[in-house]
Order: structure tokens, then C-alpha cells, then sequence
């Protein structure tokens, strides 16, 4: 038996949709089976909140007199640098970028601000430095600018994810004999602790392993707004290994878009990681609708079925020879403390379990008052399969 | 006996004076001292474990007092911002003497009595929810 968005929309509008998040839905499985689980249940909602260094805003400045062309100039904001290279007054700020300051501080760097504390900043009301130098033209005849301005003062502003919601991802370990400090935290010698990030059971990509349901055009919650996929991320792939049907590491993931004026400072967070650098912390809930049996399943594992390969920072991933030490569950990552062999190492998130629950248990009221709408994709993901 | 952990101010005025050796003079206590820093303004910073009767520590304290030496206990000078803090669990990877760990409901919880103070979490917090207040 097989269901389509359109008939789970109608269902919605006329708030008689039946949704689960993720979490119900492992419990909803268990004690219903995966047939009547595909019959009664017509929504689940996933959530994720973590550091996602692919992310960045783009925004028009207003005209100014004389007129300016920042594009081939240098664009700083709040002294952190920008991207303007688009046009006359398109500035992209990524993420990740840094003051020059910041770099110039004993290693390991504890970073205080960047691109992700601009986008907080932004989002929080408070104004933020423009500045600007330019070669000048006969058409845009100044050659710097120097500006203070709000959020609400941009006419549009933009947040865009070129890669987000990773499926699964890398646990981290170190296996040298010196601390490291890397986008996975600060890890200790001889595998003294092991870190991972993903919402596990509620990572929206792992509801939908073979992406049926998920394409361009699916609606999202993100970062407290209503988004959109607007293509595959960078670094998307399907040609993974699979357990229990499941990919393990990276895998699929997806690019996405909303408006960053209606984003809340609760849901995207700048992120400093000491001796690392600074990333974004974004919430991404995504509604999988269940169209068939298959997407029950999936929906309905639980994260003793769903395995993170164990890798090692301090010498295979730096160099690219990545290579699983072992594959842990979400389970044992989950409960603190990971056997490898005859070790027993700590385990930490980067993941807020909490903020996934809290995005998850939001679209799932949204939905059940009939004001969210699923998408229905207009083109596929690469590699992805078929309901049915 | 009683145990009591505090964090001593040394103000600029008094940082070069021999305090700590006229304490175990003065005073009949075991103490231990976790952490001794002395900042760029010439504040001194101490983390001091006690043991001892009731009486001999709160002799001590006074004498504390006498000194011109502030003081708290423990713990209390470090604080986690509720707001900032999004319960991600890295400070549970990171703290020594495991002061955080999960409630029920997977929010990160901060225990004070287990707070030595190294500070790590101030340090290393990625959202920046630790502060140390003094």
C-alpha cells in the first residue's frame, strides 16, 4: 500500500493527519509492526541541531550616493571579511570566516568572533560595520564606504546551507600521543574520548535512507523558519556502505535556503570550536511523509540499528585515509561511555539531543494544525529511490 | 571534621604578602591547593581545600577576613547561562571531574559541588554558556 503527498496534504488541511516524530515513531513500530505503522501514520517529523560549518547569508545593501560597486573590492563586516564578488552590492558572508586578528593568537586559537557571530549579531537586532573600498567607475564613482545597519534594515537577507543535515557522519578518536584540536572538539591522546554529531534516530536524512520522499522543493523547518531544499549538498553521495539498510558516515545530505529575517536566534548559534574555528550551529526538522512500508521502517529504527564509523583525527582523516576503526551504534555512542576491544572510552555530542526534540515536537504541531504543508518535490536527489 | 573547598582573592594590595604560610601556622587545618594563578593585574587566584574541625575552619575564614583575602565556596563563581546554553553535551566530553551530565530530559545539568575550577568549560564551551564570576 502506497500513499501520496497530495492525499497526506489533504489530510493536514483538513488537520486529520496523523504525525509522530521520530522518537514516537520507534515506539509506535514496536508495538504496532511496520504494516500498520505504513496504514496509520501519515507524518514523521525529524529534527537536528549542530554545528554546520557550510552555511552563510547573503544580503543586498541599500544604494548609497555616490553609488558603490563592491564587487572586485573588499567588504568587511564587523572586521570580518566578506564575499561581494557577485555585483554591485551582493554580499555574501560565510560562516566560517575569520578577522584577521583571530589568526594571529597563540595556538590552540580560542576564537571569539567571525562570520557565524556576524550572522548572530545580525540576528539578535544589532548593528553591525560595514566597510568597504572599491576601484571606483564612471557608473559607481565611490571608492570606500563606511556604514553601520540592522537586519531589519536589509530589504532582503538570505541564509543558504550549500551543505547541511549530513545523513550519518564520522565518530572521531585520536590515536596519537598529543591532544588535537579539530571540528569534532578537542580529542585526547590514545583515544582518551570519542565524539560524534548527529541526532541519530531523529536525523532527518536516516527517516528517509533512500531519500523517496526528500528532493528539490521539500519543505523544512530551519533555524526556526520555514525553508526549502533547493539542491543536493556539496559533497552529497549515495555510493556508501550500508547496515541494516542505513549508510554509514557521511553519505547523502542537501542545500538549503530560507529567509534569514524570520530565523531565531534559538535555533542558529555561532559556534566556536577552540583551535578549530567558527561554525554555525543550525536546527533543520524535515516532515517525512510515510508513503510506504519501507519509509515506516526506516522511520521506526532505533539508534541501536543506525552505526557511525569510528575514525581517526590524528593521522588518517588529516591526510585522507579515512578508515573505520570499528562501527559503533547511536545506542552505544548515546549511553556516554563506547567499548573498543578492551577500552572503555567517553563518549560527547556536538548534536543537542534536546534542540532535535524541540525542533521535531514544533513541526509536529505545526503540521497537526493543518499549518504546514509538506512539499512535494519536483525533482529528485541523485541516487534517490523510489516509493513503492 | 569537615571539608570545605574555597576560591581566595588575592587583591593587589595583598598578593605578596605570605598569607598561606601564616595560615598553617596559625590555623590546626589540612589544606590542598587545586589551582594558583596570578593575573597580568596582580590579582591573585586560589583554589584551597580544607579539612579540619568546624572551629579551626571557621578560624580560618576569619583569618581570611582579617587578611584583607575574599572568598567563596567553590563552585559558585563558576555559572552556566542558561540562555546560551543549547545542551549539545561537548562540556560533558570535556569537564575533569564530571560536574555535567544529562536529566531526563537531555538537558545538560551543571553540578557545582563537583566543580574544581580548572575552568576548562569557560574555556572551551563552544556557545560560550560557562562564565567565570567572581
Amino acid at each position: 500500500m502506497t500513499k501520496s503527498i497530495y492525499e497526506i496534504n489533504e489530510k493536514i488541511r483538513r488537520k486529520k493527519a496523523v504525525v509522530l516524530t521520530g522518537e514516537e515513531m520507534v515506539s509506535y513500530v514496536r508495538e504496532h509492526g511496520v504494516k500498520n505503522a505504513a496504514r496509520e501514520v501519515d507524518v514523521v517529523t525529524t529534527g537536528t541541531f549542530g554545528p554546520m560549518c557550510s552555511s552563510g547569508i547573503y544580503f543586498n545593501i541599500a544604494k548609497t550616493s555616490p553609488k558603490i560597486k563592491l564587487g572586485g573590492g573588499e567588504v568587511t563586516l564587523n572586521r570580518v571579511p566578506a564575499y561581494a564578488a557577485y555585483a554591485a552590492r551582493d554580499v555574501f558572508l560565510g560562516a566560517t570566516a575569520l578577522p584577521r586578528y583571530e589568526k594571529n593568537r597563540i595556538r590552540p586559537i580560542n576564537f571569539k568572533y567571525g562570520g557565524a557571530g556576524v550572522i548572530e549579531d545580525l540576528i539578535r537586532g544589532k548593528s553591525v560595520l560595514l566597510e568597504a573600498t572599491a576601484y571606483g567607475t564612471d557608473c559607481y564613482p565611490a571608492t570606500s564606504l563606511r556604514k553601520s545597519f540592522k537586519l531589519s534594515d536589509l530589504t532582503d537577507a538570505v541564509l543558504f546551507n550549500p551543505r547541511n543535515c549530513y545523513q550519518n557522519y564520522n565518530a572521531a578518536v585520536n590515536r596519537s600521543d598529543k591532544t588535537i584540536y579539530t571540528y569534532m572538539g578537542i580529542l585526547k591522546p590514545k583515544m582518551g574520548n570519542i565524539s560524534y554529531s548527529s541526532a541519530g534516530t531523529l536525523s532527518p536524512l536516516l527517516n528517509d535512507p533512500e531519500l523517496k520522499t526528500i528532493g528539490i522543493g521539500t519543505r523544512v523547518f530551519m533555524a526556526g523558519a520555514e525553508g526549502y531544499i533547493v539542491w543536493h549538498g556539496t559533497q552529497h553521495t549515495t555510493a556508501v556502505k550500508k547496515k541494516n539498510g542505513f549508510p554509514v558516515g557521511g553519505a547523502a545530505n542537501i542545500a538549503l535556503i530560507c529567509d534569514l529575517k524570520k530565523t531565531s536566534p534559538d535555533f542558529l548559534r555561532a559556534a566556536y570550536l577552540t583551535g578549530y574555528g567558527v561554525s554555525l550551529a543550525v536546527g533543520v526538522g524535515i516532515p517525512i511523509p510515510v508513503l510506504d512500508e519501507s519509509i515506516a521502517r526506516a522511520a521506526g529504527k532505533d539508534d541501536d540499528e543506525i552505526f557511525a564509523p569510528v575514525i581517526d583525527y590524528s593521522q588518517d582523516y588529516p591526510y585522507g585515509k579515512e578508515k573505520a576503526i570499528a562501527l559503533v551504534s547511536y545506542k552505544e555512542l548515546r549511553s556516554g561511555i563506547v567499548k573498543l576491544g578492551k577500552k572503555e572510552i567517553p563518549s560527547f555530542s556536538w548534536s543537542s539531543l534536546k534542540k532535535a526534540r524541540e525542533i521535531a515536537a514544533i513541526l509536529k504541531k505545526k503540521i497537526r494544525a493543518g499549518s504546514f504543508l509538506l512539499g512535494d518535490p519536483t525533482a529528485a536527489l541523485p541516487g534517490a529511490g523510489r516509493v513503492g | 571534621m569537615i571539608k570545605k573547598r574555597l576560591v581566595l582573592k588575592f587583591s593587589p594590595q595583598v598578593v605578596n604578602r605570605p598569607i598561606i604560610s601564616a595560615l598553617s601556622r596559625k590555623c590546626d587545618i589540612s589544606f590542598n591547593i587545586l589551582q594558583a594563578t596570578i593575573t597580568q593585574n596582580k590579582v591573585g587566584r586560589m583554589i584551597l581545600e580544607m579539612e579540619g574541625s568546624k572551629k579551626n575552619i571557621d578560624a580560618a575564614c576569619a583569618f581570611f577576613k582579617k587578611s584583607g583575602v575574599s572568598f567563596q565556596r567553590l563552585g559558585e563563581d563558576i555559572k552556566m547561562d542558561e540562555k546560551k546554553c543549547v545542551s549539545c553535551g561537548v562540556c560533558i566530553g570535556y569537564c575533569p571531574t564530571g560536574a555535567f551530565s544529562f536529566d531526563a530530559e537531555k538537558k545538560v545539568v551543571f553540578d557545582p559541588k563537583k566543580c574544581i575550577a580548572c575552568e576548562f568549560c569557560v574555556t572551551h564551551c563552544p556557545y560560550n554558556a560557562m562564565t567565570l564570576k567572581y
